[in-house]
C-alpha cells in the first residue's frame, strides 16, 4: 500500500515537474495564440490555445474526453488521466478514448506510455465505422507522428502525418505538420505549396505567416518574406523566432533602427537569444557603416 | 483406650442387633416336647405304680391315643420339612411309621383292655375312642364298626351315644351314604343342645338334597340358617350362603330364594349369583335372568361397582352359555362403562377381557366363511360387534391396545374393507409406539399395512401418506431388521418423489447411522439431494453439504466435489450476476462480499466471490480496489483452481494497465508467473510477456528489466519464446531511443543473434542521425563494439563511408586557380580551363562509380558536394582578371566567361536537383538527418561582418519542425 502511495506521489511529482519545465519553456518561447481568429487550427488542436482560451473552454466541454484533453493541455495531467480512468471500461473499444489517453501521456512527455495507448486506439479502430473511424484513425496517426518526431524518427513522423492527411484531407493539422517537416528539411517549395493552400483558410494564422515568411526568406525572396511577416499581428512580433525574422527583413529593407529597436526590446531563451544577438550585431554593424558613409558623404 | 471403647460399642450393638425374636417353630417344638414329656411322664407314673384296673388302663389308652396325636403332629412337620426327592423316593408312609406303631400299640392295648375287662362300664367310650383313632390315624376301615360297637355299649341318651351317632352320621355323609346318614341325623337332630346343631342340620339338608328330597332339604337348610342367628350354635352361615341357592333352585323356589337373599343377605348379589348359577344349571334362563337382575339391583342399590362387575362377569358366562349374543354384547358394553367410571378389581377386569376376547376372536374367525371369494359375504352386525368388542378390549386392556387395533385391522381386511383396515393398522402402530412395543403385533401391523396399501387402490396422495407412515414407522421401530435396509431406501425415494427433501435427507442420516456399510447407496442418495438443492437453488444447504463432503463425508469423488463447488458458485453468483446485468453493481458486490464473509461456503467459492468483486471493481475502473479483492481471492484459491482461471486473470492483469496502473498489472503478472513458475499452462508465456512489457513501458530501465528476466530464469520458459520477448523488449527500448539503455540490454543478451542484427541496424541509424561532428567518434565506438561482438555484423560497414568522406574531402578541397601572368596568356588560360573541366568530369565519374556501392545516406553525402566544383570553378572564373590586356579585351573576356559561369552554375543546380529527385524516388527523404546548422554556427566564432548576406541567412537558420507540429485533438465543427 505504501508502495502505491509512494508511486502515486512520485508520479504526481513527475507530472508537476514536467508542467513546470514546460512553463519555463513557455516563458522563453510561448507559441500559444491568444485568439481563435489568428489560429488556423483552432477547431482541430488545443496545442496553440493559450491559457485564457483553454480556460474559456473549461466548463463548456460536455464530454469527458474533451474535458480530459483540455485538462492535459492545461498541464493538469493528473486530472486529465483521472477523468479518463473512471470511464475506461465503457470506452474500451473507443479509439478516441485511447487517443486522448495517449495524448495526455504524450503531453506529459511519457512517450512510451503514449505510444502504448495510441496503439490500443489503433487496435480499437475496427470497432467503429464510417466517418468516425476515419477521423479516429487520422487523429491517432497524426499524434503518433508527433511522438516519432520527438524521437527524430522523421520518416515515421512523415508517414504518420501523411496517413492522417490522406484520410482527412479537409483537416489542416496534418498538412500543417507535414509542412513543418518539409521546412525542417529545407523542402521549401513543398512546404510552400501546402501552406499557400492553408493560407486561404486562415490568412492570419501566426505560425502560418511565420512559416511562409521563413520559406521566402530561404528562397531569398525578401519581398514576399517581408509581406508575410508583416501580416503577423503586432502582439506576436515579439516572439523570439518571429522577432528575428522580422528584424532581418527590416534590416534588409534598410529599416535598421526599427530592426534594432524591436530586437532589443526583450531577452529570450538562450537558443533564440544567441541568434538574435548575432542579428543585432549585424544590424548595429550596418547602422555603423551607414553612419560612416553619411559622415563621409 | 479408644480400641476398648470401640470394642465395647461393637459388642453393645451386637447385643441389641442379635436379640432373637420368638420363633413359632421353636415355640411349637418346645410345647410339643413339654406335652410329650407330660404324657410320657403320666404313662411312666401309671406304669411305675404297677397300674391295675380298667380305669388306669383306660387312662393309659387315652394317653397312648394322645401320644399318637403328638407323634403324628411331629411326623407331619417332618414331612413338610423333608426334601421332596426323599419323600418321593421313600414314600409318605415312611414318615408315619412311629404314629402307626403307636396307633397299633394303642388299639391293641384297648382291645386287650376290653378283653381283660369285658364288663367294664366305659367300654362304649373305649370303642368310641378307637373309632376316632381309626378315623383319624388308621385306615378308616374299622371306624364304622367301632362306632356301632360304641352305640351298642352306650347307655341310652348318653353323651357317648350322641357322639357316636353324630360321628356315624358324619361318617356316612362323608362316604356319600346319605340314606344311612339321614337315619342317624334324624336321631341327632332330635336334640338341639349341641352347639354343632346348625352343622348337623346343614349336613342333613345336603343328605336330603342328595336323596332328591328337595323340599325337606330346603327346610333343613333354612332351619340351619336360622341357627346362625343364635349364638349358642356354631354358625354355618358361610357354607349355607354358598349352598342354599342350589336348595332353592332344586326345590323350584328360585324366586323365594331371591327373596331370601334379598332379605337375609347384605350384600345379596354374591349369593344371588350362586343362585343364578344354580338356576342356570337347571337350564332355566328366564329365572336365571331374574336372579341376575336381582343381583344387579342389589349392586346398584349399594352402588357397588365391584359387585356389579362380578354380576356382569356372571352374565357374560350365562349369556354365552345361553347363546344370548345380544345380551352378551350389551353386557360387554356395560362392563366398559363400568370400568370407565369405577375402579374395579383387576382380576375381574382380566376375567372380563378374557371372556370378551374369546368371543370376539371366535366371531372374527367365523365372520367370513369363504375368504377366497372375491366379494366376501359376512354379517354386518357381527362385524360391528367384533369391532366394538375390540374397542372395549382396548380400553379394558390398555397395555395391549395395539393388539386389538391390529385385530380390528385384520377384521376389516377380512371383509375387504381395506381403508378401514389401514386406519386400524395405523392406530395399532401408533399405540405400539406409545408403549414402545416392537414385538410381533407391531411388526404384523406394519407388514399388513404395507400389503394392504397395494390392495386399497387409493388416490396417490393418500397412498403416499400411508406408505410414508408405514415406512417411517418401520424404520423408527425397527432401525435394523431384515427389511429395514430396503425400507430406508424406499422411504427416501418416496420423500424425494414428493419433493420432501429435508425428510429424505433425515432418512439418509438414520439409514447411515444404522447401516454404515451401505456407503455407496448413501452417496447416491446424497447425490440426489444435492442435485435437488442445485435444481431448487438452495445454496445454503448445498454449501453445508459440500463443506461436509469436502471433508471426506461419504468418500465422494474429488471431481464430483469440485464440480459441486463450481455449481454452488454458479448458483450463488447467478443472482448477483443478474444484478450486474441490470447495472446494480453496488448490490451485486454486496452479495459477493456476503459470500466472501460467510463461513459456510467452501474456500473456492469465497475465492470466486472475491474474484467477482475484483472484476466488478475493475469494470468500474477502480484498479486499486479491484486489486485489493483480487489479492484476497488469490490467497484463497488453491493452485489447481487458480490455474483454471488464468485466462481471466490475464485479462484482469491487462485491464489494470488499461486503467493506467502498470504497477498492479505487473504485480499480478509477477504473482502468477512466480506462483506457477514450475507449472506449464497456456497463459504462462503471456504473463511473463506482460510483466516484461510493463517494465519496459513503465520504467524503461534496462537494469530493472534484466532483474525481472533473471527472476524467471528457472521457470522453464521456451528458449525461442524468451528470445522473442528479448527482441520485443529490445525494440521497445529502441523505440524509446535511449542509447545507454539499449546498449546495456544488448550487452546482456549479446548471444541473441536477432538482437545483434537489430542492434546493428540501430547503431547505423544512430550513426546517421548523429551530426557530422560526432560521426567519427561514433564510428570509432561502433567499430570497437563490433570487434567485441561480431554478431553486430558491422565489420567493414564504414569502409564505403570512409571512401565517400575521402571523396568529399577531395571535392571540397579541389582548387581551381588560374595562373596569373604579367601578360595574359590566352592559350594557357584555355588549357587550364579544359583541365578543370576535365577534373570536374572525373569527379562526376568517380561519384557515379562510388554511388554504385553506397547507401542512400552515402549517396547523399556524395551528391551534397557534387555541385561544389561547379560553383568553385565559377567563383575562380569570376574572380580571375587577365593582366596586361586593354579594357575592350577585358570586357570581351568577361562576357565570354559569363556564358561559361552561367553554364557551370546551371550544371551545379542540376546536380542538386538530381540529389533531391534521387531521395524522393527512393522514399528516403527523412532518413537522411539534416544536422542542425544553427548549433554548428552557435559554436563558431566567425566574424559575421566578413560573412556574406546569404551566409548570415544560413547562420540564422530559422526553422523548427517539432515546436510547430500540432496534436490533433478536436473534431472539426465540434468546437466554435
Amino acid at each position: 500500500m505504501r508502495m502505491n502511495m509512494g508511486t502515486k506521489s512520485f508520479k504526481k511529482v513527475l507530472l508537476l515537474a514536467s508542467a513546470l519545465l514546460m512553463g519555463c519553456a513557455g516563458q522563453s518561447f510561448n507559441k500559444k495564440i491568444e485568439t481563435g481568429d489568428a489560429d488556423l487550427l483552432s477547431e482541430e488542436s488545443l496545442m496553440r490555445y493559450n491559457t485564457n482560451r483553454l480556460e474559456k473552454l473549461d466548463g463548456n466541454e460536455k464530454d469527458f474526453i474533451s474535458k480530459a484533453l483540455l485538462a492535459c493541455h492545461q498541464k493538469k495531467i493528473a486530472k486529465g488521466l483521472e477523468l479518463l480512468e473512471v470511464e475506461m471500461h465503457k470506452n474500451k473499444t473507443n479509439p478516441f478514448y485511447w487517443n486522448a489517453l495517449g495524448t495526455c501521456y504524450s503531453l506529459s512527455k511519457d512517450f512510451t506510455k503514449a505510444l502504448f495507448y495510441y496503439d490500443l486506439g489503433v487496435e480499437a479502430l475496427p470497432m467503429i465505422k464510417d466517418r468516425n473511424k476515419v477521423i479516429a484513425e487520422a487523429t491517432i496517426a497524426n499524434n503518433i507522428g508527433l511522438i516519432h518526431l520527438n524521437f527524430k524518427r522523421h520518416t515515421e513522423a512523415y508517414d504518420s502525418f501523411k496517413r492522417a492527411s490522406t484520410l482527412l484531407p479537409e483537416f489542416f493539422t496534418p498538412q500543417f505538420n507535414i509542412a513543418q517537416l518539409y521546412i525542417e528539411f529545407n523542402e521549401n517549395d513543398k512546404a510552400l505549396e501546402i501552406l499557400k493552400k492553408l493560407e486561404l483558410k486562415n490568412p492570419d494564422d501566426i505560425d502560418l505567416l511565420y512559416s511562409l515568411s521563413l520559406i521566402y526568406f530561404r528562397k531569398n525572396d525578401l519581398e514576399n518574406s517581408f509581406a508575410a511577416i508583416k501580416r503577423v499581428k503586432a502582439d506576436y512580433l515579439n516572439r523570439p523566432d518571429i522577432v528575428g525574422l522580422y528584424a532581418y527583413n527590416l534590416m534588409k529593407k534598410n529599416r535598421l533602427v526599427e530592426a534594432r529597436e524591436i530586437i532589443e526590446k526583450r531577452l529570450y531563451a538562450e537558443e533564440y537569444n544567441q541568434r538574435n544577438k548575432i542579428l543585432l550585431e549585424e544590424i548595429n554593424h550596418k547602422i555603423k557603416e551607414q553612419s560612416k558613409t553619411t559622415k563621409q558623404n | 483406650m479408644i480400641k476398648t471403647l470401640l470394642l465395647t460399642l461393637t459388642f453393645s450393638s451386637g447385643l441389641y442387633a442379635t436379640e432373637p425374636a420368638i420363633d413359632p417353630a421353636v415355640e411349637s417344638a418346645e410345647k410339643w416336647s413339654k406335652l410329650m414329656g407330660l404324657v410320657n411322664k403320666e404313662i411312666q407314673t401309671i406304669k411305675s405304680n404297677n397300674y391295675s384296673g380298667p380305669e388306669l388302663k383306660h387312662r393309659l389308652f387315652e394317653l397312648y391315643s394322645e401320644k399318637i396325636k403328638l407323634i403324628k403332629e411331629k411326623e407331619n412337620l417332618n414331612l413338610l420339612k423333608a426334601d421332596p426327592k426323599s419323600v418321593a423316593a421313600n414314600g409318605k408312609d415312611s414318615f408315619f411309621k412311629s404314629s402307626r406303631e403307636q396307633y397299633m400299640t394303642a388299639q391293641k392295648f384297648a382291645l386287650g383292655l376290653m378283653a381283660d375287662y369285658p364288663k367294664y362300664e366305659r367300654t362304649s367310650e373305649i370303642y368310641y375312642a378307637m373309632a376316632i383313632n381309626s378315623r383319624d390315624f388308621g385306615t378308616g376301615h374299622d371306624t364304622e364298626q367301632f362306632l356301632k360297637l360304641s352305640i351298642k355299649f352306650s347307655k341310652e341318651n348318653s353323651k357317648t351315644m350322641y357322639n357316636a351317632k353324630t360321628a356315624l352320621a358324619e361318617y356316612y355323609y362323608n362316604n356319600k351314604k346319605y340314606h344311612d346318614a339321614i337315619s342317624y341325623y334324624n336321631d341327632v337332630l332330635k336334640t338341639n343342645n349341641d352347639e354343632w346343631y346348625g352343622k348337623h342340620l346343614y349336613n342333613a339338608s345336603w343328605c336330603y338334597l342328595k336323596e332328591r328330597n328337595f323340599k325337606k332339604a330346603l327346610d333343613l337348610i333354612k332351619e340351619s340358617f336360622e341357627t346362625t342367628k343364635n349364638k349358642k350354635f356354631v354358625s354355618m352361615r358361610e357354607q349355607i350362603n354358598s349352598a342354599i341357592g342350589i336348595f332353592f333352585v332344586q326345590a323350584d323356589a328360585t324366586r323365594e330364594g331371591i327373596d331370601f337373599f334379598e332379605k337375609n343377605m347384605s350384600p345379596a348379589s354374591p349369593s344371588l349369583l350362586l343362585l343364578a348359577q344354580s338356576s342356570m344349571n337347571k337350564n332355566n334362563f328366564s329365572l336365571t335372568e331374574e336372579v341376575l337382575k336381582a343381583a344387579l339391583k342389589d349392586t346398584h342399590k349399594r352402588k357397588d361397582a365391584v359387585g356389579e362387575m362380578k354380576v356382569r362377569l356372571a352374565q357374560l358366562d350365562i349369556y354365552r352359555e345361553s347363546k344370548q349374543d345380544n345380551l352378551y354384547f350389551e353386557t360387554s358394553n356395560h362392563i366398559l362403562e363400568l370400568s370407565k367410571k369405577n375402579k374395579l378389581d383387576q382380576d375381574d377386569i382380566s376375567q372380563a377381557m378374557n371372556k370378551i376376547k374369546v368371543v370376539a376372536g371366535f366371531m372374527q374367525i367365523n365372520l367370513v366363511k369363504d375368504k377366497t371369494r372375491e366379494e366376501v359375504q359376512y354379517s354386518k352386525e357381527d362385524y360391528k360387534k367384533i369391532m366394538r368388542y375390540f374397542d372395549i378390549l382396548s380400553v379394558l386392556d390398555k397395555k395391549n391396545k395395539n393388539q386389538y387395533r391390529y385385530y380390528q385391522g385384520e377384521t376389516a381386511l377380512s371383509t375387504h374393507d381395506y381403508q378401514t383396515a389401514m386406519k386400524y393398522y395405523v392406530r395399532a402402530v401408533m399405540n405400539s409406539k406409545l408403549i414402545k412395543d416392537n414385538g410381533e403385533i407391531t411388526r404384523k401391523s406394519l407388514d399388513s399395512l404395507l400389503s394392504t396399501i397395494e390392495l386399497a387402490k387409493l388416490k396417490q396422495a393418500r397412498e403416499d401418506e400411508y406408505t410414508i407412515f408405514a415406512f417411517k414407522n418401520f424404520v423408527i421401530i425397527y432401525p435394523v431388521s431384515d427389511k429395514s435396509q430396503t425400507i430406508y431406501q424406499k422411504l427416501f425415494n418416496k420423500y424425494f418423489e414428493l419433493h420432501q427433501t429435508k425428510k429424505a435427507l433425515n432418512v439418509l442420516l438414520v439409514y447411515r447411522k444404522n447401516y454404515r456399510q451401505d456407503t455407496v447407496i448413501h452417496r447416491e442418495m446424497l447425490t440426489q439431494v444435492l442435485d435437488s438443492y442445485i435444481k431448487e437453488k438452495k445454496t445454503d444447504k448445498l454449501a453445508y453439504w459440500i463443506s461436509k463432503i469436502e471433508k471426506g463425508y461419504l468418500s465422494f469423488n474429488p471431481d464430483y466435489i469440485q464440480n459441486s463447488i463450481a455449481i454452488l458458485g454458479g448458483l450463488l453468483f447467478d443472482k448477483y450476476q443478474a444484478m450486474e446485468k441490470l447495472g446494480n453493481y453496488k448490490e451485486a458486490m454486496k452479495g459477493y462480499e456476503s459470500i466472501y464473509d460467510s463461513k459456510q461456503y467452501p474456500k473456492r467459492t469465497k475465492a470466486e466471490a472475491a474474484y467477482a468483486i475484483a472484476t466488478l471493481y475493475q469494470e468500474q475502473n477502480k484498479a486499486k480496489e479491484s486489486y485489493k479483492w483480487l489479492k484476497k481471492s488469490l490467497e484463497l484459491y488453491d493452485n489447481k483452481d487458480l490455474l483454471k482461471i488464468t485466462p481471466s486473470v490475464l485479462v484482469l492483469a491487462k485491464g489494470y494497465r488499461l486503467l493506467q496502473n502498470f504497477e498492479l498489472s505487473s504485480e499480478l503478472a509477477n504473482h502468477i508467473s512466480k506462483r506457477f513458475c514450475d507449472v506449464t499452462f497456456i497463459e504462462k508465456d503471456s504473463f511473463y510477456e506482460l510483466a516484461l512489457s510493463n517494465s519496459t513501458i513503465e520504467d524503461t530501465e534496462t537494469v530493472k528489466l534484466l532483474k525481472l528476466e533473471d527472476e524467471y530464469k528457472s521457470c522453464k520458459l521456451d528458449k525461442k519464446f524468451v528470445e522473442k520477448t528479448q527482441m520485443d523488449n529490445f525494440e521497445r527500448l529502441i523505440l524509446n531511443d535511449k542509447m545507454s539503455e539499449v546498449r546495456a540490454y544488448f550487452q546482456a543478451h549479446s548471444d541473441n543473434d536477432k538482437l545483434a542484427r537489430q542492434m546493428g541496424r540501430y547503431l547505423k541509424y544512430k550513426f546517421w542521425q548523429a551530426p557530422p561532428s560526432m560521426k567519427e567518434k561514433m564510428k570509432a565506438e561502433i567499430n570497437a563494439m563490433n570487434d567485441a561482438i561480431p554478431g553486430l555484423n558491422l565489420k567493414g560497414n564504414f569502409d564505403q563511408y570512409d571512401r565517400v568522406m575521402e571523396f568529399r574531402t577531395k571535392v571540397q578541397t579541389q582548387k581551381f586557380e588560374f595562373s596569373v601572368m604579367p601578360k595574359f596568356d590566352d592559350e594557357k588560360f584555355n588549357s587550364e580551363m579544359e583541365q578543370y573541366f576535365s577534373i570536374i568530369n572525373e569527379l562526376n565519374k568517380e561519384a557515379i562509380s562510388l554511388s554504385k556501392d553506397s547507401t542512400p545516406q552515402e549517396i547523399l553525402l556524395i551528391r551534397e558536394v557534387l555541385s561544389m566544383p561547379y560553383y568553385s570553378l565559377v567563383d575562380s572564373i569570376n574572380t580571375y582578371v587577365p593582366q596586361g590586356v586593354d579594357s575592350k579585351y577585358l570586357e570581351g573576356f568577361k562576357q565570354g566567361m559569363r556564358q561559361i559561369t552561367e553554364s557551370l552554375t546551371a550544371k551545379g543546380l542540376q546536380v542538386d536537383k538530381e540529389k533531391m529527385a534521387y531521395l524522393q524516388k527512393n522514399n528516403f527523404f527523412f532518413e537522411v538527418q539534416k544536422h542542425d546548422k544553427f548549433s554548428e554556427s552557435r559554436s563558431s566564432s566567425r566574424d559575421i561582418s566578413s560573412k556574406k548576406a546569404d551566409e548570415l541567412r544560413e547562420t540564422l537558420n530559422f526553422h523548427s519542425a517539432i515546436i510547430f507540429s500540432n496534436t490533433l485533438d478536436l473534431i472539426r465543427g465540434q468546437r466554435k
